[in-house]
């Protein structure tokens, strides 16, 4: 491709600069990983402020399943493991296990999509809708977002079994810098969801 | 790379991962025993120990320059200034008529 | 605009000029886009102007074209007006001024200032271009939506905006748009200023402009999202019928609102403002960066406090992201929280003060130039200090009492944009155009744009001011020819409409000159016209892909004017040996 001409004139893509310690995409995924955590703040700080306003909240575990809440938890946390040994594979140069693993990965996401799916299905059954009240339209906001980000991650994930994958046999260091940034993403979103669960289902 | 890069250390990965679910189990135990404003506090201070041990041994920040750690701390500080002024104002603002002092 | 030279395959027309990963190109992308977006917005405000000076009287000519919808017999109705004022403010804030000073600017000339061969991320800067693009392209064609575009305010405060016509959709999904652009090239300045200095470029040699796209780069960063949130959570509201803004027991048209509420229209506000105080200093740093940097290449001496200049914009970055409330001081806020953001918001203006004060000392004995980049750096000084100093009694919240809303508000934050951001970045124009075309503007032509545009922006904005202390309200479509409180200074809005009418005529001074200097401006006979010391100056002209054909080497701080024993009377930064 044409463009590739200017990314060749760029350096510290693989390894790191003296002075700073990094390469460029580990520099750039945490400053991206600091604007997601204003963005999950404000949504957050949104759910403080509207229930420190509010008159009466609802009981919230009456409207939320935490058995499926914690299974989801522990899915997440599994695919956060997962992809931390498909990273130390390839620094194994084990391809075929860092494929695994990361397969694994998409295949844990795509079962927590799963049971979201059902439970806002259950929650549509019962005509539970953010139009009912502030409670479930935070609810469906903040895991909506959420559920987002996890569907960017699977289709990232994806992508570097699949297309992405060539650029192993390019540049090894390459790939496993990638993959590293891929799995600090990941590991974010798992992240977010701790603090999801407790506060929408504990709470 | 950094340049001291422990690249995998299962029985740690293990270790955290156990961690974190223990503790995810013990934030679902306090909701049952319904605290109260306590158990909010405690789960809020579970939870964000939890994030901690993510962030740092699962996300390398452990090993990751001060500059990035510092940037990370600021911006927790931005958003908890961000949530703490408004919350604080609205929780104690009064909002009838009869909840305004006499002066 | 860049010439690409053999050292790689040649490259197709759309993968150079259209989708091309050169920081000059999108550089220059971002510049004619937001200077055509400008003069939309300007062209918004003028049509306002006929509104606010001849109430209710219909425009000859140009006011039948808008049809039956937006004037009727060439009369504007109420809910035009609107949308004129909304639309003006979204599109000079977010796809004029912002994408000119830090994307335009910030593209071309970062790189090229830290010795860079290009942005750290290429492809991504593409695609904020492109972003940015299509985020614009539809707030124009929400002009075009039967309902027309929003109109409730640049600000979208519900419960209004919640329940206003789809164009409010529209802006919604734009700045959606528009904050994912704007995100990524923050992310891309970052790193690229972090990781891709050239060798001796230390964080102390870097010119005040790169250091003024960083601070602004991490409030973008930082300050962006909670509006992107909110933006959800408005976009909620209007499609699903949920209630993040809307109280319980709203009334609207004489019914209750058929919602659950149990939101809080405030909500919106602190959020909005979390990211909107900040803006306004995204607003203003790259702008005070380009002075700087003509400054000191006009008075052949170094910036006096510099070092104070280089403390107070990180102190000032900091500082900005916790004033905001200063804009929601009359919602019913307790005093603990008022008093905290006045106090906060009177610090904020100590590091602006410093700045301005340094570029001013900074004249004294200076050896200055008069050429029109200078022209336009040297008015911005006390244009932007007039601003600035007008904030003053809006950031003190007994005082702002009076005087939130009012035309008063509308003068001081036009003062620190127009004749202060706006004219430092025509400097910047008229400063850097001979490096991307190897020609220089005319500088009789930018002397005939200068004087009349510095006249008439203190014709339009300073009877504001009056307007405003005597109480006149802000997004009053008849001018407030309603209030009786209003008699005595209405006329100003006669003058304040021909001061604007007047300014537009101006700026074809400009535009001709921009357009006719790029085919038949006198040709530069040095890579370095202006004989400044920073690098960009030390590239080919205009700077090939890749920019520099040697290597590239600092030896010394960006300002080094006049210094005593150097065979000239400046000391490029890239030169070993003076």
């Amino acid at each position: 491709m044409h463009t590739n001409d200017t990314e060749e004139l760029v350096p510290y893509k693989v390894e790191s600069r003296q002075d700073t310690g990094l390469y460029n995409a580990k520099l750039g995924i945490w400053l991206f990983l600091a604007s997601e955590i204003m963005l999950f703040g404000s949504l957050f700080s949104a759910y403080i402020l509207l229930r420190v306003g509010s008159f009466s909240w609802p009981v919230q575990s009456e409207f939320l399943n935490i058995p499926i809440g914690a299974i989801n938890s522990v899915i997440l946390l599994t695919s956060s493991i997962f992809i931390i040994k498909a990273w130390t594979a390839l620094h194994e140069n084990d391809f075929k296990k860092y494929k695994k693993f990361m397969t694994m990965t998409i295949i844990a996401a795509i079962v927590f999509l799963c049971f979201k799916g059902y439970e806002y299905a259950e929650h549509f059954m019962h005509h539970e809708y953010p139009s009912k009240s502030v409670f479930l339209a935070l609810y469906f906001l903040l895991t909506g977002v959420h559920a987002l980000h996890i569907l960017g991650g699977i289709i990232v994930n994806a992508y570097y079994i699949g297309p992405g994958a060539k650029l192993w046999s390019e540049n090894k260091k390459w790939f496993i810098n990638r993959i590293e940034v891929a799995g600090l993403y990941w590991h974010f979103v798992d992240l977010v969801w701790l603090f999801l669960f407790s506060t929408l289902y504990l709470m | 790379m950094e340049k001291n890069e422990h690249i995998s250390d299962p029985k740690k990965e293990a270790l955290i991962y156990l961690s974190i679910l223990a503790l995810t189990a013990t934030v679902i135990g306090i909701h049952y025993l319904n605290l109260g404003i306590w158990g909010i506090a405690l789960t809020v201070a579970i939870v964000s120990f939890e994030a901690c041990l993510l962030a740092y041994h699962f996300m390398h920040l452990i090993h990751t320059r001060l500059i990035i750690n510092i940037i990370l701390v600021l911006t927790v500080l931005f958003f908890l200034g961000l949530v703490f002024w408004p919350a604080w104002d609205i929780g104690y603002s009064p909002r009838t008529p009869s909840e305004y002092s006499v002066n | 605009m860049s010439s690409e030279h053999s050292s790689h395959h040649q490259e197709s027309f759309i993968s150079k000029y259209i989708f091309s990963t050169d920081h000059k190109t999108i550089g220059i992308q971002y510049g004619i886009s937001s200077l055509f977006f400008l003069l939309f917005g300007f062209g918004l405000m003028m049509l306002m102007r006929w509104q606010l000076a001849y109430p209710g009287q219909p425009l000859p000519v140009i006011g039948h074209w808008f049809g039956q919808e937006y004037m009727p017999g060439g009369v504007m109705l109420p809910g035009f007006y609107n949308q004129l004022g909304a639309m003006h403010g979204t599109i000079m804030v977010f796809l004029g001024v912002v994408p000119l000073g830090f994307a335009a600017f910030g593209n071309y000339i970062v790189p090229l200032q830290i010795g860079a061969k290009d942005m750290a991320f290429p492809r991504i800067n593409m695609a904020s271009y492109w972003l940015f693009f299509v985020a614009g392209v539809m707030m124009l064609v929400s002009f075009f939506l039967p309902g027309g575009p929003a109109g409730s305010g640049w600000t979208a405060y519900p419960p209004l905006a919640d329940f206003a016509q789809d164009g409010q959709t529209i802006w919604l999904l734009g700045m959606f748009l528009l904050i994912i652009s704007s995100l990524l090239g923050s992310v891309n300045f970052i790193v690229t200023i972090f990781q891709l200095r050239a060798p001796g470029m230390t964080f102390e040699r870097l010119p005040f402009f790169v250091w003024a796209q960083l601070i602004t780069a991490f409030l973008l960063l930082l300050a962006f999202p909670p509006l992107e949130g909110a933006a959800f959570m408005q976009l909620f509201d209007r499609l699903l019928g949920s209630s993040f803004f809307l109280p319980s027991g709203l009334f609207i048209d004489g019914q209750v609102a058929p919602v659950s509420g149990g939101g809080n229209a405030l909500l919106w506000q602190h959020l909005f403002w979390f990211l909107g105080h900040p803006e306004v200093y995204v607003i203003i740093l790259p702008a005070l960066g380009i002075v700087t940097e003509i400054i000191a290449n006009n008075t052949r001496k170094c910036i006096s406090g510099f070092n104070y200049m280089r403390y107070s914009v990180i102190f000032l970055g900091f500082v900005s992201m916790i004033v905001w409330s200063h804009h929601t001081y009359l919602t019913g806020m307790g005093t603990s929280i008022t008093s905290f953001f006045q106090i906060t918001t009177m610090i904020v203006s100590v590091p602006s003060v410093i700045m301005i004060t340094a570029l001013f000392i900074s004249l004294w004995g200076g050896s200055i130039r008069f050429n029109a980049p200078m022209l336009f750096a040297l008015a911005f000084l006390p244009m932007f200090g007039m601003g600035g100093l007008t904030g003053l009694p809006l950031g003190l919240a007994a005082t702002d009492i009076p005087l939130h809303d009012t035309y008063y508000v509308i003068g001081h934050f036009h003062y620190v944009v127009a004749p202060g951001v706006i004219f430092a970045l025509f400097a910047g124009i008229y400063y850097w155009f001979p490096k991307a075309t190897g020609r220089k503007m005319n500088e009789k032509l930018a002397h005939l744009h200068f004087w009349p545009t510095l006249i008439t922006m203190n014709l339009v904005f300073f009877p504001m001011l009056i307007q405003g202390f005597m109480g006149m309200n802000r997004r009053l479509y008849d001018g407030g020819a309603t209030y009786l409180l209003n008699a005595d200074v209405l006329h100003w809005n006669v003058v304040i409409s021909w001061g604007a009418w007047a300014m537009g005529i101006a700026q074809l001074a400009f535009i001709f000159n921009f357009f006719y200097s790029m085919f038949k401006g006198e040709k530069v006979t040095s890579d370095n016209p202006w004989e400044a010391t920073t690098l960009e100056w030390a590239t080919p002209t205009p700077p090939p892909h890749g920019n520099f054909t040697k290597p590239i080497t600092v030896y010394r701080e960006p300002y080094e004017y006049s210094i005593e024993g150097a065979p000239k009377d400046y000391s490029p930064q890239h030169e070993k040996n003076i």
